[in-house]
Order: structure tokens, then sequence, then C-alpha cells
């Protein structure tokens, strides 16, 4: 008897030098830092799936400790070419860090489709808050760029997208989780940041935006600084204006837009109020009265509201959300809907800019 | 005049070297002086015993002028006679009466610095080694008319004294009969130390103390004034609080000293000492093993890199370097003060680096065994501290195998053990909201 417990000792002893099964080591783990998605050559193959793995460093240092390597694969399906990914590594790859998803220009069609973006979703390890882009011309060619400052691989893409590091009116930022809302809402239509690999750094300034089904344009930088602030209330853009005689830069530092719309004209009137600080001027802002400044850069930024609203018309998508706000303002079951897809080509724009300039800046 | 017997004046004492045993002849008549003179004071003894037998002519004078003499009791009967003697009385055997006269020599311990528990500015001496002093330095603290001091005794064979303080209008009857009750089951032969005193009194098996032990006097009297009983004990420079609650031990005497803006963030930074103490290295193993999610990108790289050159499992690299400190930290209480020093350089500084760099643990897990460590002395009271550093281990067993899943639960059932845990009666993880008020 006495014998018995000591072997049940001994036995459950032993069990402290064995570890769980879910146990992996973070040593024997590869991190998957971006995920690119592109078209193959195969016809049945159509996936070529790459994933930017980081090698592990002991002390970080910007430049030299962004080592990579790069695993790519073709399958009919993104969990197939990420299975067959498997063999080809010796470690166990781990998506927990993977803060992007590159999506390849000839691929933008494939994503929208519902079972493409589901593997995103539906692994657990993938974050939701993971940024999307389209990478102009491969996805694979975004992924394949090292640049000087980076600390670990891909550190550039994330900080060029989360508004920790850089924060600039040109890029758009975009997550997984809303992309997939705006895939599914009806009245609000999705976009994604273009990032085009300029030798070892990134030009990420335009933006393409998508109906429900495919790709319909990749807006010009200038256009995408408009887009950025009506979409996502980016507030540090600055505003230049030119005339004849004087050319003036203002520094925005307070921005927001209001809009109603009149289905009887049909007609959508926008307020778009900005407070901001004149920052370079090739004339002395005191020869005429404040007013007079202010005025001018209204005319011209209404002209480039009026533009890109326009445009987004034109292009038959809303990915301001202005048929979404019409649906919840105006719900009639499934008829606001038919009402708005109506609509909207026949809306006429009235974008009202107002600008007060609060200082002239410091003098030092 | 018949020869005196010492085994039928004093039953059962064995003769002693140290037993003194002198006639003292007037008239025909003689009486026997009886003392231990390790125990007496002989100066005290000429000055009050001899002197008043000078004085007399005959021994009935004699028995009258030592009922006049301070500490002066008279023995009736029974067996009472060798347990006077080796408390420190003199004994006056008379041909038809036993007197005892206090003679004990002045108690030499002294109070010292507190050792335990030191508060920066605040009262600077702990209790002494002697009861009497002890109890002497809480009537001054706490000169309440309702102080009540009672005597016992405790260990069969030690006979330990034992004082039991309480203040009569505030202490809860439920509590002490609650501790006679215990008091009188306590069935140790030796009992020296108050941390003894406290388990003989509590369950030697729970995980966190259910009476606090302290070597400072205010607290003692802050005790008392909030209606908890004070045990102290012959020879140990500390106080026994009960009942005591978890919160208890996380207060530092220097919280009812100090301004709130300062005492509230240590009181929570306390707190967090303790997370850090018992779960951190189970949410490394949780972590590094299951969920590297849990790390930022640019940490979990270098974990990574930093981890590479160890060979074995992250828990192995976590049992290693906590056998490490434990055994430092032991090893530096055991060593002499001089060599502690010393110790704690080899083995914390040394070692440390030496491991790291030998690729036997990550220069992450240096780090958090340290502040394991320090975490850990940042627990006021040193009973409690000792808990905690009992209760990373199972934790580090659940991350083993159940990830961060297993330590969450870990902790979720330390908290419900300490839940059903009653000190006294009193729930240990009671609030006492609005109560720190009359103390400050």
């Amino acid at each position: 008897m006495k014998r018995g417990w000591i072997w049940k000792g001994v036995l459950i002893l032993s069990l402290l030098w064995l570890p769980g099964c879910g146990f992996k080591d973070i040593d024997r783990r590869f991190f998957v830092m971006a995920i690119g998605i592109d078209k193959s050559n195969h016809a049945n193959k159509p996936y070529h799936v790459t994933l930017k793995l980081a090698i592990p460093f002991t002390k970080i240092q910007p430049g030299k400790t962004n080592a990579y390597q790069l695993v790519s694969d073709d399958g009919s399906t993104i969990t197939e070419a990420v299975r067959h990914m498997k063999s080809k590594v010796d470690k166990e790859l781990d998506f927990s860090q993977a803060k992007i998803i590159v999506i390849g220009k000839a691929m933008s069609a494939e994503i929208l489709q519902k079972g493409t973006l589901d593997w995103f979703l539906r692994r657990r390890d993938i974050q939701s808050a993971a940024y999307m882009a389209l990478g102009d011309p491969t996805a694979e060619d975004v992924l394949n760029v090292k640049t000087g400052s980076e600390r670990f691989p891909g550190d550039s893409l994330f900080l060029s997208f989360d508004q920790d590091g850089t924060e600039s009116s040109f890029i758009a930022t975009e997550y997984l989780f809303d992309f997939h809302r705006r895939v599914t809402e009806k009245g609000l239509d999705p976009y994604m940041p273009v990032i085009r690999p300029m030798d070892s750094a990134y030009l990420i300034d335009r933006v393409a935006v998508f109906d429900k089904k495919r790709l319909k344009a990749i807006l010009s930088p200038e256009e995408t600084r408009i887009f950025n602030a009506l979409t996502t209330d980016f507030q540090h853009f600055d505003i230049e204006t030119k005339s004849k005689t004087l050319q003036f830069a203002i520094a925005v530092q307070h921005f927001k837009y209001t809009y109603t719309i009149d289905p009887s004209a049909p007609a959508l009137h926008m307020n778009i109020r900005i407070v901001g600080e004149s920052e370079e001027s090739t004339e002395t802002l005191y020869k005429q009265p404040w007013s007079y400044y202010e005025r001018l850069a209204e005319r011209q930024s209404q002209t480039r509201y009026m533009h890109l609203l326009q445009k987004l018309q034109a292009l038959q998508v809303d990915p301001v959300g202005f048929g979404l706000r019409y649906r919840a303002t105006r719900y009639q079951r499934d008829k606001d809907w038919t009402a708005w897809e109506a609509m909207y080509p026949k809306l006429t724009f009235h974008a009202k800019v107002q600008i007060r300039i609060k200082s002239s800046g410091g003098i030092k | 005049m018949k020869p005196f017997h010492l085994q039928a004046a004093v039953p059962g004492l064995e003769p002693s070297s140290d037993l003194v045993s002198r006639t003292l002849n007037v008239n025909q008549e003689s009486a026997q002086l009886i003392y231990l003179s390790t125990l007496c004071d002989k100066q005290y003894i000429q000055s009050s015993i001899m002197q008043a037998f000078d004085a007399c002519g005959n021994l009935a004078e004699f028995n009258a002028k030592l009922t006049m003499i301070a500490g002066f009791e008279r023995i009736k009967n029974g067996n009472l006679q060798a347990e006077k003697l080796l408390h420190g009385f003199a004994l006056v055997v008379f041909p038809d009466a036993i007197c005892a006269i206090e003679a004990k020599k002045a108690s030499l311990a002294k109070p010292s610095e507190t050792s335990s528990e030191s508060i920066i500015q605040g009262p600077q001496k702990a209790f002494s080694e002697d009861l009497e002093q002890n109890v002497q330095i809480i009537r001054t603290r706490y000169p309440s008319k309702n102080l009540n001091v009672e005597y016992t005794e405790i260990g069969t064979e030690s006979r330990t004294q034992l004082a039991i303080l309480y203040d009569k209008a505030k202490v809860d009857p439920d509590i002490l009969l609650d501790l006679d009750k215990r008091l009188a089951g306590v069935e140790a032969a030796v009992v020296q130390a108050s941390n003894q005193v406290q388990m003989l009194l509590t369950s030697r098996f729970e995980f966190f103390p259910t009476a606090l032990v302290t070597d400072r006097p205010d607290r003692t009297a802050l005790s008392l004034s909030k209606g908890k009983v004070i045990l102290l004990l012959n020879g140990t420079p500390f106080s026994i609080n009960l009942p005591a609650v978890f919160y208890d031990f996380m207060v530092s005497m220097d919280d009812a000293y100090q301004s709130p803006w300062l005492t509230r963030p240590l009181l929570i930074l306390r707190y967090m000492a303790v997370f850090i103490t018992t779960a951190l290295p189970a949410l490394y193993v949780a972590a590094v093993s299951y969920n590297p999610e849990f790390f930022q990108t640019q940490l979990a790289i270098e974990i990574a890199g930093s981890r590479a050159a160890v060979p074995y499992a992250s828990f192995y690299e976590v049992f290693f370097m906590l056998f490490m400190t434990e055994a430092l930290t032991e090893a530096s209480i055991r060593l002499p003060k001089h060599i502690g020093s010393t110790a704690t350089t080899v083995g914390g500084l040394i070692l440390g680096q030496a491991a790291q760099e030998a690729g036997l643990v990550s220069s992450i897990m240096i780090i958090i065994a340290s502040s394991v460590a320090v975490s850990n002395f940042v627990i006021p009271i040193n009973t409690m501290s000792y808990s905690m550093r009992l209760i990373k281990f199972p934790l580090v067993i659940c991350a083993m195998y159940f990830g961060l899943v297993g330590v969450v639960t870990g902790i979720f059932c330390f908290i419900v053990y300490a839940a059903s845990l009653r000190s006294f009666g009193r729930p240990y993880l009671k609030l006492f909201i609005g109560e720190a008020k009359k103390s400050r």
C-alpha cells in the first residue's frame, strides 16, 4: 500500500519535467510580420501567398535588425498555400504579430469575395485591427522592401499606418474589421491605401476606391488628402491657395464637416469648417484684411471638395457613407436603399467651406 | 529543634548547585530561606528579607515584617512552592507557614530598534524580550482604563508566560472565547516564538497567515484601539495581533503617519508588487510558450532573440532562476551580516550575468527573477511575504500545462481560497471602508 503511494508520487513528480500539449516556445515560432496575396500564373492555383517572416534578434538596432525571410507558395485557396508553406520553414508559423495584409493589384477583385476575406477573419491569431493595403505592382514587391530605418521587418509599414509614427494626410489607414464592414454594408464602400515600393522605401500617397465588386479607381495624391479628411476626419493637413499674385498655405488645426441630404431636390448640402494658421506665403498677410485671404482659400478648397464628391459620384462609389446616413435617417425597410440607389447618381452637391485664419504663425 | 527537610518543604524539587538554602536562627526557633541564586537578586534579598530578620526578636515578628515587603505572597497549601522558586521568588519556610517574596533579578533586556518592519519617520524602538517591559510599553502607549491584562502559560514543558491584552470596551467577547478555546487546545511542549504561537492558534497548513505578528509597539497600540486582542510571549520582541485580515498585512505604519497623496499610491504599488511577485514568472511561461500575441511585436522579436541561445524550454529557465533567487534570499537571512552582502553580490550580480552570457537563461528572465525578488520585499509584514513567495510555484505549474488560462484559473483559485479563510471568525478578505479615518 505504502509502496503504491511512492510510485504515484514519483509519477506525479515526473510530470514536472513535461509541459502541456499547446506548449511551443517563442524561439520555436516564426513570426509572420506581413501577409501578401497576389495572383499566380496558374489557373487552378490562383492564390500566390507571400509571408514576411521576422528573424529574431537580441538587441534591436534600426536598419540592422530587420532581416527577414520571404516565403511564398501558390494554392487554390489561401489555406492550402499556407499549409504547404509550413513545409518550407523550420519553425511554427505564428500569425499573431501579422499586422498588415497587402493585396496585389491584380488580386483586388478577389479580396472582395466573401470566402477570401473570411480566411483572415476566421483565423484566431490574425488581429482584426490588422491594416489592409493594396500593393502596386504586386504584394510580394511591397513585402520585399527593406528600409534603412526599420527596427524589425515590417516596422516601417506599421508605423506608416498607425498614427504612432508619421501622421501624413496622404496616408489613408484601413483596418481589416473596417474593410470587412465596408464590403458587406449597404451605402458604405471599401477603400484601401496603395503602397508603391521605391528602392528601400515606400510611397503611400494614393487611395484605391472599390464598389462592392471590384476596384473602381485610384485617386491622385491631392484627392487622397481630401478623401482622408472626409472619411476619417483627419485633422492634420494643409490648404494650398494660389492666385495670380499670391500663393499661401494654411496649416489646419481644426476641421469639421456636417452634411444634410435633401431628397426632394435631390441635393447634398455640406458645411465644412476649418480653423488654421497661415504657414507660408509669398506676400505679407497684412496687405489685405484676413477675411480676404480666407475667402480666397474658401473658394479654392470648395472646388476641390466638389471635384472629389462629383468624382466619387461618377465612379458610383460611396466611401464616405452618404448612403448609410440616408438609410439610417429615413428607414423604410428595403425601400430606402432602392430610393438611395436611384437618387445618388442624380444628387447635386453643395459644399460650403468656412475657413478662419487664427494667426499668421510665430515670429522668431 | 528538628532538622530541616528540603524535600518536605518544597516537594518535587531536585537538588541543584544554584539552589541556596540557609537557616535563620533566632530564640531557638528557626526559619529556612530558599532561593535560586541565578534567578534572584542577592542584593535585594539582603536589603529586604535579611534586614527584616536582623531587626526582629522572634519569628512571629519576622513573619509580620515580611508581609510588609512588596511582592509578598503567603503560600497556603498545594505544591506551588517549586513553581514560585522557578519564577524568581525567595521562599521563607516557617514551621507553620511558607512565605514567598518576589526577588527576581531586574531584566537586562532592552528594547531594540525595529528590524523587521522599519519605517523612516515614526517610532523607532521595537518591543524587548522581557514580558513585563513589553506590557509596560503598551500601557504607556495605550493608557486606557479599559486595558485589560491577563497572564497565562503556554507549552507543557517550557511553560512560557503569555500575556493577553485587550481593550475591554472594544473587544468582541466571541474572539476572547475563541482564543481561550484554542489556547486550551495547544499541546506543544516548548513554545519560544510568536510565529509559533500564531501557528499553534491558527491552522498550520493555511497558505496565508491569519494572525499578525509585529515588532512595532505603535501598530500594537493601534490594533488595541481597533478592538483587537494582543498576545505577548515572554522572551520574544513581537506581539501577536488577532484577528487579522489580508489588508492588515499590506499596510505599513507609515500609511497612518503620512499624507494620503503619498500613502495611497504606495498602497497601490504594494498590491502591484504582490501581483508581480506571485504572477510574473507564471505569466512569462504562459506568454512565451503559449500566447506570444500577448507581447508587442518588437518585444516578441527581442524575447525570441534572447531565448534563442537557451537550449531548453521556458519553464526550466524559470525554475532555475527562481531556485537561484530563493536560495540567495535564504542564504542572506542565515548568513552573518558581514558575509551576507558578499553572498548577494556573488550570487545576484556575477552569477546572473554569467548565466545569461553562457546562454543558460535569457536576459528577460534575469529581469523577471530580480523584479520578483524585489517586489516580494515590498510587502510590509514578513509572514505575508513568505506566503507570497510560496504561491508563485503552483502558478508556474498551472502556466506550464494550460498557458494563460491556467494562470488566470490559478489566481482565481487563490482568491477563492483567501475568501474562504476566517481569522477568528472574521472573513479574511473583508473590507473596512471608512474605518481608517479613526486612526488618522
